[in-house]
């Protein structure tokens, strides 16, 4: 039988290494992530005597950390999740503030530019009015620059971040394999019991990488964990790391891919990144800010291209045909660093009414070039070389060379660089082209009431006039008893309007031929024969608007982007973005609950209650004074038979 | 549920963190007055809140093109007054002119302030908007619009261009109009006369200019020019060689592209006329298409239509059976027993004829390119090279732009004075001389304004009615009627200066022969040629001219009232335009307001909730952070 007091001292050691766990609890009780512990005590083997068995005492089973594994590794998860939606509205409210200010978006400038072009137009000879539009045509066009510049701004960050996340990945990774040498040797110690603080330390280690990007474990045998990111790309597999490593994009060397080390081989696995702060990144420069750098192009592209179109059917101050007034950006075409033939393509603007925001990516097959729109993934053309170069795809038209060869690929990009391009040409307000090419003058010598309207005119005809268009009433101008009008210069020739025909003399539309195709005119009224009417070029015409007006008219014009006008197509992106931020909030908020459920529930399990541990601490400390007393006893059952014996 | 101590902390710091940043949202809000704060807030509203913006600048924007319209019209309204007043003074000032009390110094003090409107009509029709741009020069505003030429007449350097402005989404309106128009040059032709080329001319002549250089002798008409060819036949006998041998009856037969004309077959005997040729010749016209004229002792053939064909004459000498017979035809040919026949051919035109609207012949002569070809006191310029029968007309163009219109008022009344009757109606004789009977028994009749002034007198072949004859009479005459006084001098002296007191025209008519032929009494003639006392034609002439004045005026104020009430028309329009402008402004804003504005009694409300739930939240933490076990032990 054992003895009293040896019976008492095991209850002293053991209620002193719990009262010492339950101090470690309670210094730990704020540590971050750590895990209460937990002393198991149980009775020592007992004494078998004839008599039965007696107990020896109380010994240290073991000290465990209470925890739960599902808790644990949906903690982990909820950490990617909510660390995305945090970091992804952090980056997507950056670009939601900067459109949000409403002084600083584009809206103010574009209003400010139509304006005073309205301005000018009221008034088209004036110079202060032209100089002002210019100076407005100046500010919108820094406007987009500017947006342009933040926009991408916020792009440069994320390349930066894309970089420093994946060597904070690879630290991480490191980290993670050293603590995994650690736990199994300590669990290779023999005694089999866990250790708590290492363990503890490995799941800190996780959370830490799930903030970065989305994680899966696998817990081996001998107490280590493989860790997988992506959709299932080994980072750490026991002691080993496969490096995560930022490389420059094959058609774009400003922008990096991720790839990870497997075998000897890299692989790109951006696409397949989510979660954490990585998948934020990427979710941010691939679904917003590219997606918003090429809808601001795509309005300074649409501006740019349909002002201009217009503009060049004016003329100016000084009776030149307009020029270009906004620098607009060519289509960007790149081919792939990876590209093995010499095939080359270059791209123009057909039609900037079916521009659409996304990129365009092109594969030649072997046989065939397939081009693909990336927002929406389809394939907009299938075919050879000669029949792509005769196809406009989405209001631009390729123009292939000969020479690649199969799995050569090019990135085509419409507006990307747009509004990072977009300038005003003319630095002369005399340049502005608010007048029309032509006009018409009645001789003065006509007798009857004819009268004659220029109508629009169009880019089918060169201006200006080489020489003045003069048409001639003659009642036998088509034929004998035929009447009409001869014209000489122009197209020549004669056109037939009967003054005894009323429906004519309301008013009779004509189209002259080609290549004058591009004057229409309106006649009306009774001519005398032999009354003319001159078409001439507008020399000195400062006075006209038609063409101004027609520019004005651009603002409200819903045909230029895909039923759009400029301003609703960029109130497009911003409403776009403010979803996006909507969502982000959302999800955010969600996210943020759920993760704070779970850490409850973490809490609940792992989680130190100093009154619990207060209360621990009077029980083991009774435990402990009974103990005390325990021995105090056998000390006096001694004390009392050496007295006797005495 | 177990609760760990950090745990309990961290709840409660979430909560007055989320509290806080819920209480700076609404303060951010109120602050701003503001609903939406970022495009996150509400997306759809705020790209609602581009649009709505965007709608409000540019209806912002039509307003103040309205403004810029508006005051542009106004100022063209105001300039439009100040014309139509003008050209209401000038009319006054023309009945008055008008008028025959009006005297040879008058006239010219009326023309003087006619002078004077005419340049401030310039002034106007050159007036000036703000920017130092014409109103009137159409699209080139920066050009002078009229200008006056040395010769006082004005030019039109402007276009018919008009400026529009946007005043609403889909109306525009114009903001001027053009020169040619206000003041009347549409459609005025040249001021004078509309010249016109046959439509089916062939040749390259071109008619030039036609202007009055004689205003006495204008005569008012329409003419045509005919290019034909002047011949060289003469009248009177042909002269045949009937050769020694056979006597034969010789014939000279013409016949004109290829037709025989019948009436002119000559024989020996025959002496033909020009009329007669002429006469032949018509004759065939339907079938030949060539017509004969005869002016100022000259033939001339001129296809009746323009072609490029030229005339063929083909003369022939018949019955001819001798070597030797012969004649030299009108046209030239020498025809002989072995060329009998022989064609001229007239291409080209080599001579004129101006016709008047009966289609008499005025004047003819030798077509070259360019010179003057005078008739009725118009000078007309033909150039470049016309083909036979080529044809160009020209009229008279009653309408006149305001400026020739009193161009042509100032000239009127500032012509010499003896064109136009002054104060009284006054004839002065010259050359006088008495008539003589010539067979006797002829009655002698002299009118004044058909009064009888010698009345009835019969005379004795031979017999002399003598200048005191005539004196005796006139004051007899002036006796028996008022109104009539010999300012000076007699018939005798042959310097009477006879004056009608009234001022209307004094009509003398002489001779009034009851009896016998005009002829019978001579002497008389050369009295009517210097006694057309009161030229009652060049009277005529002024109030003609002045009629066609006030026709122009009137029209031409017709054109400025026209113009005016468009105007007027367009301010309607604008008014009407702005009105629908503010309203949809105000709903536009309204909208606005509705999407982006925050309702402030929502907000502040939500703020107390907000700041009440933070305290309870905070004062909640505090208790719940105190209670500890270790507080006990």
């Amino acid at each position: 039988m054992a003895s009293l007091s040896s019976i008492g001292v095991s209850g002293l050691l053991a209620f002193q290494q719990s009262l010492g766990t339950v101090s470690h609890n309670i210094s730990n009780s704020t540590t971050e992530g750590y895990s209460r512990q937990r002393v198991g005590l149980a009775a020592r083997t007992p004494e078998n005597t004839g008599v039965g068995f007696f107990g020896t005492g109380v010994q240290v089973d073991s000290v465990t950390r209470v925890y739960d594994q599902f808790i644990l590794d949906r903690l982990q998860t909820n950490i990617s999740n909510h660390s995305q939606s945090e970091h992804f509205l952090g980056l997507v409210s950056q670009v939601d503030n900067l459109l949000a200010d409403e002084s600083a978006g584009l809206t103010p400038a574009l209003q400010n530019f139509f304006n005073s072009l309205q301005n000018s137009v009221d008034d088209p000879a004036s110079a202060p009015a032209r100089e002002v539009l210019l100076s407005d045509a100046d500010a919108l066009v820094q406007r987009f620059q500017s947006i342009d510049n933040r926009l991408r701004q916020l792009g440069l960050d994320a390349e930066n971040d894309l970089v420093n996340i994946s060597n904070e990945i690879n630290g991480l990774g490191r980290s993670l394999a050293r603590v995994n040498e650690s736990i199994i040797l300590g669990s290779g110690s023999g005694t089999g019991n866990p250790p708590n603080d290492l363990l503890d330390e490995r799941d800190g280690l996780l959370r830490e990488l799930a903030e970065l990007t989305s994680v899966k474990t696998v817990t081996q045998k001998d107490g280590s964990l493989n860790v997988f990111i992506g959709t299932g790309q080994g980072l750490v597999v026991g002691s080993t790391v496969n490096q995560l490593e930022a490389v420059r994009s094959r058609f774009d060397p400003e922008r990096f891919d991720i790839t990870v080390q497997q075998g000897s081989v890299n692989i790109d696995i951006t696409s397949q990144l989510t979660g954490g702060r990585l998948g934020a990144v990427i979710d941010f420069r691939d679904n917003v800010l590219e997606p918003g750098l090429n809808s601001l192009g795509r309005v300074a592209t649409g501006l740019g291209t349909t002002f201009n179109n217009q503009h060049q059917l004016g003329v100016d101050l000084n009776g030149n045909v307009g020029q270009a007034f906004f620098n607009v950006s060519p289509v960007d075409v790149a081919a792939s660093n990876g590209n093995v033939g010499t095939g080359n393509i270059t791209a123009a603007i057909t039609n900037v009414a079916d521009f659409t925001a996304s990129d365009y990516e092109v594969l030649y097959d072997g046989a065939n070039y397939r081009v693909t729109r990336l927002s929406d993934q389809q394939n907009v053309f299938i075919g050879d070389l000669a029949t792509l170069n005769a196809t406009p795809v989405d209001g631009f038209q390729l123009t292939v060379t000969a020479g690649a060869v199969a799995g050569d690929t090019f990135q085509v990009q419409p507006t990307r660089n747009s509004a990072r391009n977009i300038g005003v040409l003319i630095k002369d307000n005399g340049l502005i082209a608010h007048a029309s090419p032509i006009r018409s003058t009645s001789a003065i010598s006509n007798t009857g009431n004819l009268k004659f309207n220029l109508g629009g005119v169009s880019g089918a005809t060169t201006y200006p006039l080489a020489a003045d268009i003069t048409l001639v009433f003659d009642p036998n101008a088509v034929g004998a008893g035929v009447p009409g009008f001869l014209i000489s210069g122009g197209p020549g020739g004669a056109i037939a309007y009967d003054p005894a025909n009323a429906a004519e003399v309301n008013g009779k539309s004509f189209t002259l031929t080609a290549p004058f195709d591009g004057i229409t005119f309106t006649v009306s009224g009774v001519p005398a024969t032999g009354d003319s009417v001159t078409v001439t070029n507008n020399t000195n015409g400062v006075g006209d608007n038609q063409n101004g007006l027609l520019l004005a008219q651009l603002q409200n014009n819903i045909t230029l982007l895909g039923n759009n006008t400029f301003q609703s197509s960029f109130g497009e992106l911003v409403a776009d973005v403010g979803i996006r931020t909507r969502q982000g909030q959302i999800t955010e908020e969600t996210q943020l609950v759920l993760l704070q459920q779970n850490q409850a529930e973490r809490e609940s399990v792992s989680g130190v209650n100093l009154d619990e541990e207060a209360a621990k601490l009077l029980q083991l400390q009774q435990a402990y004074q009974a103990a005390a007393q325990v021995v105090s006893i056998a000390n006096s059952l001694f004390d009392e038979i050496l007295a006797t014996l005495r | 549920m177990r609760i760990s101590s950090s745990q309990l902390h961290a709840a409660a710091i979430n909560t007055i963190l989320g509290q806080q940043s819920a209480l700076s949202n609404i303060q951010l809000q109120i602050a701003t007055g503001r609903k939406i704060l970022t495009p996150a807030d509400d997306p759809a509203g705020a790209a609602r809140v581009l649009r709505l913006s965007q709608s409000e600048s540019v209806t912002g924007q039509y307003e103040r093109n309205s403004d810029i319209a508006e005051s542009r019209l106004r100022q063209e309204e105001s300039t439009l007054t100040s014309a139509t007043d003008l050209i209401q003074r000038v009319r006054e000032l023309t009945i008055q002119a008008n008028n025959d009390s009006q005297s040879n110094e008058t006239r010219p003090l009326i023309a003087a302030e006619i002078r004077q409107r005419f340049a401030e009509l310039v002034s106007i029709a050159n007036t000036r908007d703000a920017n130092n741009e014409y109103l009137f020069s159409g699209f080139q505003s920066q050009i002078q619009a009229f200008t006056e030429n040395p010769d006082g007449s004005i030019t039109y350097n402007g276009d018919e261009g008009q400026r529009f402005v946007q005043i609403g989404i889909s109306r525009q309106v114009a903001t001027g109009d053009s020169g040619a128009e206000v003041f009347g040059l549409v459609g005025s032709g040249n001021g004078e006369f509309i010249n016109r080329p046959h439509a089916f001319n062939t040749g390259s002549g071109v008619i030039d200019s036609n202007t009055i250089f004689d205003t006495t002798a204008y005569v008012e008409g329409d003419y045509t020019a005919v290019l034909g060819q002047q011949t060289a036949v003469v009248a009177g006998a042909l002269s045949f060689t009937d050769a020694i041998g056979t006597d034969d009856a010789l014939e000279y037969q013409l016949s004109i592209n290829g037709t025989s004309i019948p009436l002119a077959t000559f024989n020996e005997t025959d002496t033909p006329a020009l009329a007669d040729i002429e006469t032949a010749i018509n004759a065939q016209t339907t079938t030949t298409g060539v017509r004969a004229y005869v002016d100022a002792g000259q033939l001339y053939l001129a296809n009746t239509l323009p072609t490029a064909t030229p005339i063929t004459v083909s003369e022939t000498l018949a019955n001819a059976s001798d070597a030797g017979d012969a004649v030299t035809g009108l046209f030239g040919s020498s025809l002989t027993q072995g060329a009998p026949t022989n064609d001229v051919i007239y291409g080209n035109a080599n001579g004129y004829l101006v016709l008047d609207s009966s289609n008499a012949v005025v004047t003819s002569g030798v077509y070259t390119a360019g010179s003057n070809i005078d008739f009725n006191g118009q000078r007309l310029v033909i150039s470049g090279t016309p083909s036979n029968g080529d044809q160009f007309s020209t009229s008279p163009n009653t309408k006149q732009d305001l400026f020739a219109t009193l161009q042509s008022l100032t000239s009127a009344l500032e012509a010499p004075s003896q064109n136009i009757p002054v104060i009284a109606t006054r004839a002065t004789l010259s050359g006088f001389t008495a008539p003589t009977a010539a067979a006797g028994g002829e009655n002698l009749q002299v009118t004044i304004d058909g009064l009888n002034f010698v009345n009835q007198i019969p005379l004795a072949a031979g017999a002399t009615y003598t200048a005191a004859q005539f004196d005796t009479d006139l004051a007899a005459f002036i006796g028996a009627n008022a109104g009539y006084t010999i300012v000076s001098g007699s018939f005798a002296t042959n310097d009477l200066v006879l004056q009608k007191d009234d001022g209307t025209d004094l009509v003398i008519a002489i001779p009034q022969n009851t009896t016998a032929t005009a002829g019978a009494v001579t002497g008389l003639l050369g009295t009517t040629a210097n006694g057309t006392v009161g030229d009652t034609s060049i009277s005529a002439t002024f109030h003609q001219t002045i009629a066609r004045v006030l026709d122009n005026l009137d029209r031409n104020l017709g054109s400025v009232i026209d113009i005016r009430s468009r105007v007027g028309a367009r301010l309607n329009s604008i008014d009407d335009q702005t009105n629908l402008n503010e309203a949809s402004l105000l709903q536009v804003r309204e909208t606005l307001s509705g999407i982006q504005d925050l309702d402030y009694a929502d907000a502040i409300s939500k703020l107390e909730q907000q700041t009440t739930s933070l305290q309870a939240a905070q004062q909640s933490f505090l208790r719940i952070q105190s209670l500890s076990l270790f507080n006990f032990l």
